[in-house]
């Protein structure tokens, strides 16, 4: 006790010596709340407010912007009494704006009556160590790093420091590794205001919801003004908004885009990625992680026929040399014509062999560097004609590469997901293909006979925990009590396909009826989340329920974000929605929605 | 030392080290507590842990907080599979609990530096998560006026900073 006591009284005198300007001990306490703008000016490096003792906190205690004072606190404590003097020579700015402080907390410690010695000196101690900004930067990123997205951009609009930390690339880095179990999932709802048909400038809003908070928010997506029928997908953290079209769309004057928008919620800004090849409105999309070498075999497979390999990978045999609709567009390229000779030397077998080897090599470094890219097949061209053909993403280099078009006799690609190494597609004649992301190449999947549904509402495929789900609208099992209209007997109904052996079978039935043909749907890591909007007596409403898909679940539909979003969002149209889920810090599972 | 040694062996923990904070506390724990602390554990190898481990950069009193914690915790790494820890694991999570939730801000922020410095992983990540829990749900003036940051944009930066974020979270 005494020796505390003795402790803090040389410390607050050696810095009261040192103050710049010298301030009266005894006044200090008064002026320095009457006052703090004015310390604020003279000294612009020390930044923080001391939020102990007097309420007007005006008191700076130590440099935010640079870790001496950090650093030095610690050493200051070194028990030697030789080492007071050679530390007050080094700690002399912190010193100098410590005056306060130290005077403070030894007499917050007096007045609360806290009597025994080491309590002082934890006090005293306190008031200097009272701002976050002691932690040096690597502790600090790993608290920022644990923050959920709304709070860590709020930390980023604090101060300059966390601004800083958190813009650095390898923060961002940090995050996108370290998954965590709290990284929450978002969900990005694009919609065009106002009927996007017909309205000449069909104004695109994007909503996101915090998942876990339960709030919708808006984000600004002034970029996106004018755009429709675009397809949205998230990869890594960032969210694509890819082909789509503007103006008005009964019109010749509509214009479909090749352009591709990205947006960072983390960077909180868009910007634009490398065209598409060719123009596409409602494109189907899928995310998929991309070995290095898995690029170049996917390039070589590309450029191969579709049905060189339809056999292998699917369940239907697809016989003859070349398919009676499917006309290869390229097959006059010298690039394919020079692969075609090489190809045709080796026999199908062995080259998968080589192949499957050199995937399995290579399944390591690929998940030692998941590398995301996006694949966009389908949708509709230029003058609304539907697409057979594809192609795929790379971010790093920021190209698209053509893939092999998806079989034509399959009609038009209604929505896609990743599932594993397979894209798969499901078509409006209620096909089922997929391309082989490794081997690149589309091959027809055989199923049982696929759920029935209603044509009205699209079909959505999804992939939530590694299972490939559809979601689509069907009869009730039972017309069960009188229902009174059409819709009632009808129910929105969620099916998995079975991968191996290829059954559909029933996973669960949405308990609401399906309102909006136009509901958009997407899987997050483990939950598949569906927002309905529709308009009842000239007001929208809106619902967005969750399903989580795993083995212990029963796959029952809850509702999220009771206070809906019909406040924030009801200028939204009920038609034309897309979304898409971040997992601002986890890897994004792959999907696709309307 | 020999009372420490004698003692060291009912414990089971090997044999004793002395630990001494900033302020020429000594606290002696077993191996198996002090090895949590990588630093410590890492001294034990080179055995230069003999005439006790000075550890200027820690207080005496968050160095009883540490140790505590360490003391607590030095089952769960040696008994993994000891089935009686099992329901201890609940006790052992609501200490942590209490020991984050009671602390006061500089007091955490020292635990936190005291954790990095004698690196204690799992230490580290509870008060880290502590003081990100603190964090979040708060605007950027609420933080500011929790953690004691002055705000150091400029009015323009701030505003163009905030109209970048400001999505995400309530003004």
């Amino acid at each position: 006790m005494p020796r505390a006591l003795q402790r803090s009284g040389s410390n607050s005198l050696a810095a009261l010596l040192r103050a710049d300007p010298p301030p009266n001990a005894a006044i200090a306490d008064q002026d320095d709340a009457k006052r703090p703008g004015r310390r604020r000016r003279r000294r612009r490096r020390s930044c923080l407010r001391l939020p102990l003792g007097v309420g007007a906190g005006g008191c700076r205690v130590c440099a935010c912007d640079e870790m001496d004072p950090a650093t030095a606190a610690p050493r200051r404590r070194a028990p030697e009494e030789k080492d007071d003097d050679e530390e007050e020579e080094e700690a002399v700015p912190p010193a100098a704006l410590q005056c306060f402080s130290w005077k403070k907390g030894a007499a917050a410690a007096r007045t609360s009556g806290v009597g025994d010695g080491d309590r002082v000196m934890v006090e005293e101690v306190e008031a200097a160590a009272a701002s976050l900004s002691v932690l040096p930067d690597d502790l600090m990123e790993m608290v920022l790093g644990r923050l959920p997205l709304a709070s860590l951009l709020a930390a980023r609009c604090a101060c300059r420091r966390w601004r800083d930390l958190t813009v650095a690339p390898q923060f961002m880095r940090m995050r996108r590794v370290e998954a965590r179990p709290h990284r929450t999932p978002w969900l990005f709802l694009f919609g065009v205001e106002g009927d996007g048909w017909g309205a000449a400038a069909a104004a695109t809003a994007v909503h996101a919801l915090d998942v876990d908070a339960q709030r919708w928010r808006r984000v600004g997506a002034d970029g996106l003004r004018g755009r429709f029928l675009f397809s949205v997908a998230g990869v890594g953290d960032e969210l694509y908004v890819v082909g789509g079209r503007s103006g008005d769309a009964g019109s010749v004057k509509t214009k479909t885009h090749k352009g591709v928008l990205v947006y960072s919620p983390l960077a909180g800004a868009w910007r634009k990625a490398a065209s598409m090849r060719s123009a596409r409105s409602r494109s189907v999309l899928g995310v998929f992680e991309m070995g290095t070498i898995s690029r170049s075999i996917l390039l070589a497979r590309a450029d191969k026929h579709v049905h060189r390999h339809a056999n292998t990978g699917g369940g239907k045999f697809r016989l003859g040399g070349t398919s009676a609709v499917y006309e290869d567009p390229h097959r006059l390229s010298l690039r394919r014509l020079r692969l075609r000779d090489v190809l045709n030397d080796d026999a199908d077998s062995s080259e998968f062999a080589a192949t499957d080897a050199k995937v399995a090599g290579q399944e390591e470094e690929r998940r030692a560097q998941q590398r995301l890219a996006l694949i966009a097949v389908g949708g509709r061209g230029r003058w609304d004609e539907p697409l057979v053909s594809g192609e795929i993403y790379d971010p790093v280099t920021d190209k698209w590469f053509e893939i092999a078009g998806f079989p034509a006799d399959v009609g038009l690609a209604c929505s896609g997901a990743v599932c594993g190494q397979m894209f798969y597609v499901y078509c409006e004649s209620d096909t089922l293909v997929a391309y082989h992301l490794d081997k690149g190449f589309w091959s027809v999947i055989q199923t049982s006979r696929p759920p029935p549904r209603l044509r009205d509402y699209a079909p959505t495929l999804l992939c939530c925990s590694s299972r490939l789900l559809m979601l689509c609208v069907s009869w009730c099992d039972r017309a069960g009590n009188g229902a009174a209209s059409r819709r009632e007997r009808v129910v929105r109904k969620l099916f998995e396909l079975d991968l191996g052996s290829r059954r559909w079978g029933e996973a669960s039935s949405h308990p609401d009826a399906p309102m909006d043909l136009n509901a958009a749907f997407a899987a997050g890591a483990d939950t598949v989340y569906a927002v309905e909007m529709f308009r009842v007596f000239g007001k929208v409403l809106d619902f967005v329920t969750a399903c989580r898909v795993s083995d212990t679940d029963d796959h029952r539909w809850r509702r999220l974000a009771r206070n809906n979003a019909a406040a924030d969002a009801d200028a939204m149209s009920s038609k034309l929605k897309s979304m898409a889920v971040l997992h601002l810090q986890l890897l994004v599972q792959p999907f696709h929605c309307l | 030392m020999a009372a420490a040694a004698a003692e060291a062996t009912i414990d089971g923990g090997g044999k004793m080290i002395i630990l001494i904070s900033a302020d020429g506390k000594r606290f002696e724990v077993t191996e198996a507590v002090a090895s949590q602390s990588q630093l410590i554990s890492n001294m034990i190898e080179d055995d230069c842990t003999e005439n006790g481990v000075r550890l200027p950069n820690v207080d005496g009193d968050i160095l009883t907080m540490v140790v505590d914690y360490c003391n607590m915790h030095a089952g769960d790494a040696a008994a993994d599979g000891d089935t009686t820890k099992a329901s201890s694991t609940e006790e052992l999570k609501k200490f942590d609990a209490e020991l984050v939730q009671a602390l006061e801000n500089p007091v955490l922020f020292k635990l936190i530096l005291a954790a990095n410095f004698l690196n204690i992983k799992s230490l580290l990540d509870m008060t880290c998560q502590r003081v990100a829990d603190m964090m979040s749900g708060k605007t950027p003036e609420q933080m500011r006026e929790t953690f004691s940051i002055e705000n150091d944009f400029t009015p323009e930066e701030e505003a163009a900073i905030r109209q970048e974020n400001a999505w995400a979270f309530d003004d």
